[in-house]
């Protein structure tokens, strides 16, 4: 099973919670933009909720797949 | 004239089933109510976009009245939420101290602590012939899981139960006893400062540790300390109460449904994400529009109130397909709006979720059943058209024998 990750890039303010809750999902690309890995593994799921929760602006999406 | 008139007029029939009302206010799209001298939102969409917008619309205003100015010279002054009523950039940066106290996953590390608060709690109404769900458990376990996700001592819980209760009860009656407020504001302040004053400078999971590192760091004052402990507390306490109080008066409005659960505990969740959506604990919050802005159409001029109604949004049929109906599998029962949205979104949601699913869990173990001995439908709510949950539901209870609650635990 895995989980569909979306950034509403409109409210995304680049604080960078998400970044340090799960790493290997989220990254700051050299320019400075947030890039991030739209499909994710069970395994992941708990550190992008916990990015999720810690977003300031509430910016992430999460979505299981069947 | 406004539907809301009879919930603002604490009318007990409305507030114990706002969904008529509600319904109406949807229909009349966003309006002005001049019993609130608010601009009521009731529908999903306009609810969600509100609440998305902090900067045109803003926090300050959240429990209906504005704060009066601070004043550091005045140390009785009553002690004013750092969250609740701040708006970003500052609310963002005092949510970041504790906010990684209350992700997902570090709640869920709470799990056996809570349930075997839950057992204890339960296990106390073993022997009474009738107990009230409220007074005997709900009103209990909050103060008790809070206290221990805030760090208090385990020798200090039962005082601060104590204070806890005085504050929570003195934030709700906001015409209580000033004197009285003082007295518990200094004892309880008291408190927190020797208990900030003893931190040896190890920063674990207690949130009071991570307030300490705070402090330490100047990114707060010992004034905001105690602030930050006693919001903490407050929000954690009588909304939990609430949100216990009415899954078991949905259990006790549902014949089947205790059995039903009992029988296929991996429905427990998705009755619980059902509780919190057709009874949400809170049922609206106030915003105030800082510029011109319009909302479902309607315009909105500045300075106006907005009276934000995440009751109404969570059964609102355009999101919730069905709604009125308690369903175990809607394939978006976390969506409600219970926990609110956007920036301010409750930080304790999972730790209320945990606390919720234990607590059914428990009933569910030690419990083949129970029985009100009021009528569900004359059950007494809180007189608040903002806070929603009954405030007694008395009841006969029939535990199961040791011996079938070993086996119901085993098979889990």
């Amino acid at each position: 099973m895995t989980a569909r990750v979306t950034v509403d890039s409109e409210v995304c303010e680049l604080h960078g919670q998400c970044v340090e809750a799960a790493p290997e999902v989220f990254s700051f690309a050299a320019g400075g933009q947030l890039q991030y890995r739209e499909t994710v593994g069970d395994d992941e799921v708990a550190a992008v909720e916990d990015a999720q929760f810690l977003c300031p602006t509430q910016a992430i999406a999460l979505s299981r797949d069947a | 004239m406004s539907a809301l008139s009879p919930l603002v007029a604490l009318d007990q029939d409305a507030l114990r089933c706002p969904a008529g009302a509600y319904e109406e206010l949807r229909a009349q799209g966003v309006h002005y109510a001049p019993e609130i001298d608010a601009y009521v939102v009731a529908r999903h969409e306009d609810v969600v976009r509100v609440l998305r917008d902090g900067r045109t619309f803003s926090s300050q205003n959240t429990v209906g009245r504005l704060l009066p100015p601070a004043d550091p010279s005045n140390p009785k002054q009553p002690l004013a939420p750092l969250l609740l009523l701040s708006d970003d950039p500052e609310h963002a940066k005092r949510r970041s101290i504790v906010n990684r106290a209350f992700t997902p996953s570090k709640i869920a590390a709470w799990e056996p602590e809570v349930r075997r608060l839950a057992q204890d709690q339960v296990d106390r109404l073993r022997d009474l012939p009738e107990v009230d769900f409220v007074r005997d458990l709900a009103a209990l376990l909050p103060v008790r899981v809070i206290s221990m996700v805030l760090g208090v001592p385990p020798e200090d819980v039962a005082q601060f139960r104590e204070w806890s209760e005085e504050i929570t009860s003195s934030v709700g009656n906001h015409g209580g006893d000033p004197v009285r407020r003082e007295q518990v504001q200094e004892a309880f302040s008291g408190y927190i400062s020797r208990v900030l004053d003893q931190w040896d400078g190890v920063v674990d999971t207690s949130v009071l540790s991570q307030i300490a590192a705070a402090e330490r760091a100047g990114e707060l004052t010992r004034t905001q300390c105690v602030s930050f402990v006693v919001e903490l507390l407050v929000a954690g306490n009588i909304t939990t109460t609430h949100h216990i109080s009415s899954s078991i008066a949905l259990l006790a409005r549902h014949p089947g449904l205790f059995d039903r659960l009992a029988a296929d505990p991996s429905l427990i969740q998705g009755f619980v994400e059902e509780s919190l959506r057709l009874e949400a604990p809170i049922q609206g919050f106030y915003r105030l529009a800082m510029a011109d802005a319009e909302v479902g159409g309607v315009a909105i001029p500045e300075g106006s109130r907005l009276f934000v109604l995440y009751g109404s949004a969570n059964r609102d049929e355009k999101a919730w397909p069905n709604c009125p109906h308690l369903e175990l599998d809607r394939p978006n029962a976390a969506a409600h709006l219970a926990f609110g949205k956007g920036a301010h979104a409750c930080i304790g949601s999972s730790l209320a979720r945990l606390e919720g699913r234990v607590v059914v869990e428990v009933l569910l173990d030690r419990l083949s059943g129970f029985e009100l001995t009021a009528a569900v439908d004359e059950l007494p709510y809180g007189a608040s058209f903002v806070n929603h949950g009954p405030v007694s539901l008395p009841a006969t209870l029939t535990f199961r024998s040791p011996a079938a609650v070993d086996a119901v635990g085993a098979a889990r």
